[in-house]
């Protein structure tokens, strides 16, 4: 079973929900990476400007640690790292296929645009106050927060893949299902 | 150059003292808010699940905003359709915990989300997905993470507590849910029970129709590709097919 590439998504679904569930039962907590990011940021605001660092409120909602979400973002790499391994999928790349073919080959290229999109992630999560992963948790939890953030990422997502890859990119052949 | 010295190892020392200080509130048990091993546990199935799901690549999500990937709406579907029962059935048994919901600010969520979106089609990654890629070998999701703390750096020195950040949080709306909107109490009502059928039916419904759009974008492919896609980069480079002869 591990050996297979993929599993049907259905099962997929399935066992995502049991982890959702899981991690209220084990540890009180909906799963959520985007918060070690955070905690990075402030622990070395933490060890480079301490005075920034006390100074700065925001700092006390993601204090100088390496807490609980580090430790899931650690297992989600090392878990997608065993599995990709077993099923002999792993392979070390730094442009993605389809990138290369709507955006061509240059190394430097992709490097710039994914800082620009990591920056932009960061100052958005914080904005919208968590990532995928908690607004499923909140969807699950039944509240319209989670709805309202995917239907907006959905827009902002199909917008920007319009103008980002030039419409003449955008239905790359080869990719289609 | 000994000033610079003294200001590394420094920082080092400061960062050590931090390790030190989760390590001893984070390793002494399974269970809790702060452990350490059940945060690495449920990581580590999270990080299985997107990859058997083929969620760990910048092709699904990109995928996804060029309409012709829809793995990630469909693990979402079945995602919600069981995790909807399974959390109910869970609060209502006491295995899990009620935690009030978050405040919900309209403006700010939804501009955060829009511009996740964007980052998200521009990168090619969300938090979940870069670190279960980089797991499959994605260096670029390295990159791509040190600009994600620099991210929330730069919020927190420039945007935090800024009028800009005041007028976007300024609508609050204290904690709703589908069934509080309605008068209904929280998750363990048993109340809840008709608006988790009725997601469900959506649920199905949207799996339906998204079963319907790739049978019509297969059908389109067969049909008019050859004239949409001819000589264009990435193309099948076939022409249209000719007759048999007889």
């Amino acid at each position: 079973m591990m050996k297979k590439l993929t599993w049907p998504l259905f099962f997929v679904g399935f066992l995502f929900a049991l982890d959702e569930v899981l991690a209220l039962f084990l540890s009180q907590r909906f799963i959520g990476s985007s918060r070690a990011y955070a905690e990075i940021g402030s622990t070395l605001m933490y060890a480079l400007f301490p005075n920034r660092y006390e100074a700065n409120s925001f700092y006390q909602g993601y204090s100088a640690t390496f807490s609980w979400s580090l430790m899931v973002s650690l297992g989600i790499v090392s878990g997608s790292f065993f599995s990709a391994v077993r099923s002999k999928k792993f392979k070390p790349l730094f442009l993605p296929p389809m990138w290369r073919e709507s955006m061509g080959n240059s190394y430097l290229k992709r490097f710039i645009w994914v800082i620009i999109a990591g920056i932009l992630m960061g100052i958005a999560i914080r904005m919208a106050g968590g990532c995928t992963l908690t607004m499923i948790a909140w969807t699950l939890l039944m509240t319209p927060t989670g709805w309202f953030f995917m239907f907006f990422l959905w827009m902002g997502g199909i917008i920007t893949t319009f103008f980002f890859y030039k419409g003449g990119h955008y239905l790359v052949r080869p990719w289609r299902e | 150059m000994e000033g610079i010295g003294m200001e590394i190892s420094g920082a080092l020392s400061k960062i050590t003292e931090v390790l030190t200080t989760s390590l001893q509130e984070g390793t002494t048990s399974l269970f809790g808010p702060e452990s350490w091993f059940g945060g690495y546990f449920v990581g580590f199935l999270l990080g299985i699940v997107l990859s058997k799901g083929s969620m760990d690549r910048y092709e699904t999500v990109s995928g996804m905003f060029r309409f012709f990937n829809m793995t990630f709406m469909r693990v979402g579907m079945w995602l919600f359709l069981f995790g909807m029962p399974m959390v109910f059935l869970a609060a209502n048994l006491g295995l899990i915990v009620e935690s009030p919901p978050p405040y919900f600010k309209p403006i700010a969520l939804s501009l955060g989300a829009f511009l996740f979106g964007s980052s998200m089609a521009i990168g090619g990654y969300c938090p979940g997905v870069g670190l279960a890629s980089l797991g499959r070998g994605a260096l670029d999701v390295l990159v791509w993470g040190v600009g994600l703390v620099v991210g929330n750096i730069f919020f927190a020195e420039v945007i935090y507590g800024s009028t800009f950040h005041k007028l976007i949080e300024y609508v609050s709306l204290s904690n709703p849910t589908w069934s509080k909107i309605f008068g209904i109490g929280y998750i363990t009502s048993w109340l809840e029970i008709p608006f988790i059928l009725g997601f469900i039916m959506m649920f199905l419904v949207m799996l339906i129709l998204m079963g319907l759009f790739d049978a019509m974008n297969k059908w389109f492919d067969k049909t008019f590709a050859w004239i949409l896609f001819r000589g264009k980069s990435g193309s099948n480079k076939e022409s249209k097919p000719k007759k048999a002869s007889s």
